[in-house]
């Protein structure tokens, strides 16, 4: 199932909104409000999971009957993850909630207690809360922020789930529960990738990786004498989630000139490194170099793509130095 | 005389804080009211319950799938009536608002109450609980309030079990017209281990 986008016709696709917006009328009456935005799906990037049940306000709940038709998770959605499939943050945020201790739960209502659950908290007097996870699989720690797309825990089947062994994501956002509270009214929410997903589709994540740049600036055109010296800066900002550290963050030489991970002709080296000790996620890391003017006069380029030493290359945008050696 | 009632009610309401601050961490009185005793067989403990609570047949359950926790209890005011109508309530639920909890898990460790209420996979864990020293039955205790699970609960060991004895209240408009929270105080305060 993972992995699989389910695709849709437009046609098919408009039906269904039109259904939900009837359905909605018909059994909720409530007037449309704007949606919570910022969200991604909370699953990792390229992963498709399917809707197994819409907020109540998108249910025939006269006939459904659905545990989201009345109650805090009028506006929350299930996706149908199994046992051990990794949630990861839909929204950056603080862990304000935690209860991961509780094995394989059931539909009989005396274990709504024993629900394994995480709330992040926005920050913005919202919170995303994720249900049902598998004993002891959290990835966060008690008030540990962490950006969107950051692995939460895997998906499971504790507290109240129906079905053998039931086990799915029941996500919502709600305003920040209160000390004492567990949960609070859930709020309509949209997700960015998705909008808000029809009972049955399976919506592709497009939420962060873990590595992932975004050029921000410093390409420059110089002009240089035989060994002159000249010193630059690229910029790139950290648009995945984990942090970049100065001990492993470079940035590499990338083909078509020089070949990938050669030193360059205008550099003398295949990578450089970040200058400060620690880029967290939305911050911009500055790899500071020097290009120095060949011997032989002519237009000389260096392309560069942001790398992980030992992990991963980042984003190849095109990026390149041009040096007009003169 | 009148002009002094403020005053009054405001030493009152000292006294009254200061009452209650001594019993919060000491707990030793059971309910004030007609009260009727409720002895737990399977999990070997008493409690005192106060008019109209009852032990919620619902609610409570043994686990019985191998993990350390054993089972628990529910005392709830709500008629079975009353319970039956929020019982399938989506997420928190009506039906566990307002009510008395009494869990026990296998501690083979002997994990002190503390360290027990202090871990996160054990106990859960919520920003701004507050964790205190305490005793309770003459055992000592630890008391989480506004943790993950419980509005209040005192976690205590005894031979080889962890009891956590607690009370919660999720949401002001889940609360049953009969429910006080002085009564499900009186619940926890009243909590005696068996042999």
């Amino acid at each position: 199932m993972d992995n699989v986008p389910t695709r849709l016709s437009a046609a098919l696709r408009g039906t269904l909104v039109a259904l939900c917006v009837l359905t909605r009328l018909a059994f909720v009456g409530t007037p449309a409000q704007a949606a919570y935005g910022g969200l991604r799906l909370p699953f990792p990037p390229g992963r498709a999971y399917v809707i197994t049940q819409t907020p109540g306000a998108y249910q025939n709940c006269a006939a459904t009957g659905g545990s989201h038709c009345i109650g805090n998770d009028i506006w929350a959605y299930d996706f149908g993850l199994h046992i051990g499939d990794q949630i990861v943050a839909a929204h950056s945020g603080t862990v304000i909630r935690y209860v991961a201790g509780f094995g394989i739960g059931s539909c009989d209502p005396a274990f709504r207690n024993d629900a394994n659950y995480i709330v992040l908290d926005h920050g913005d007097g919202y919170s995303s809360i994720y249900w049902h996870i598998s004993y002891n699989s959290a990835s966060v720690a008690p008030g540990q922020f962490v950006a969107q797309g950051h692995p939460i825990a895997d998906a499971g089947a504790a507290g109240i789930v129906c079905g053998n062994p039931g086990d799915h994501l029941h996500f919502a956002v709600e305003p920040t529960p209160l000390g004492g509270q567990s949960a609070t009214q859930s709020v309509q929410i949209r997700f960015d990738e998705a909008g808000e997903p029809a009972l049955g589709t399976a919506p592709v994540s497009a939420n962060r990786a873990r590595y992932s740049a975004t050029y921000v600036g410093g390409s420059e055109w110089v002009v240089l004498g035989n060994g002159e010296h000249h010193a630059t800066t690229g910029l790139w900002r950290n648009t995945g989630w984990d942090s970049w550290s100065q001990t492993n963050s470079r940035l590499g030489t990338f083909g078509p000139e020089p070949p990938q991970d050669h030193p360059s002709i205008l550099t003398g080296t295949n990578r450089v490194g970040q200058s400060q000790a620690t880029v967290a996620p939305g911050q911009v890391a500055s790899y500071p170099f020097e290009l120095i003017g060949p011997p032989t006069p002519g237009i000389y380029r260096v392309y560069l793509r942001p790398v992980i030493d030992g992990i991963t290359w980042m984003e190849d945008q095109g990026v390149f130095w041009l040096v007009d050696r003169r | 005389m009148k002009r002094f009632a403020p005053l009054a009610a405001l030493l009152a309401g000292v006294i009254g804080m200061a009452a209650l601050g001594a019993t919060a961490l000491a707990v030793t009185r059971g309910p004030s009211g007609p009260a009727a005793a409720y002895a737990s067989q399977s999990l070997g403990y008493s409690v005192q319950l106060p008019a109209a609570w009852r032990r919620s047949t619902a609610l409570s359950a043994l686990v019985n799938n191998g993990s350390l926790k054993v089972g628990h209890e529910v005392f709830t005011v709500r008629s079975t009536a009353d319970e039956a109508g929020v019982l399938n309530d989506p997420g928190p639920g009506a039906a566990w608002s307002y009510v008395a909890v009494v869990e026990q898990w296998r501690d083979p460790l002997a994990w002190t109450p503390m360290a027990w209420a202090t871990d996160p996979l054990l106990a859960g864990w919520a920003q701004g609980q507050v964790v205190e020293n305490a005793t309770i039955d003459g055992h000592v205790a630890a008391k989480v309030t506004n943790g993950p699970r419980f509005s209040v609960a005192y976690y205590v060991y005894d031979a080889g079990r962890m009891f956590v004895v607690g009370y919660k209240i999720d949401r002001p408009d889940w609360k049953p017209s009969a429910a006080t929270e002085s009564d499900l105080r009186a619940i926890v305060a009243s909590f005696h281990i068996t042999p």
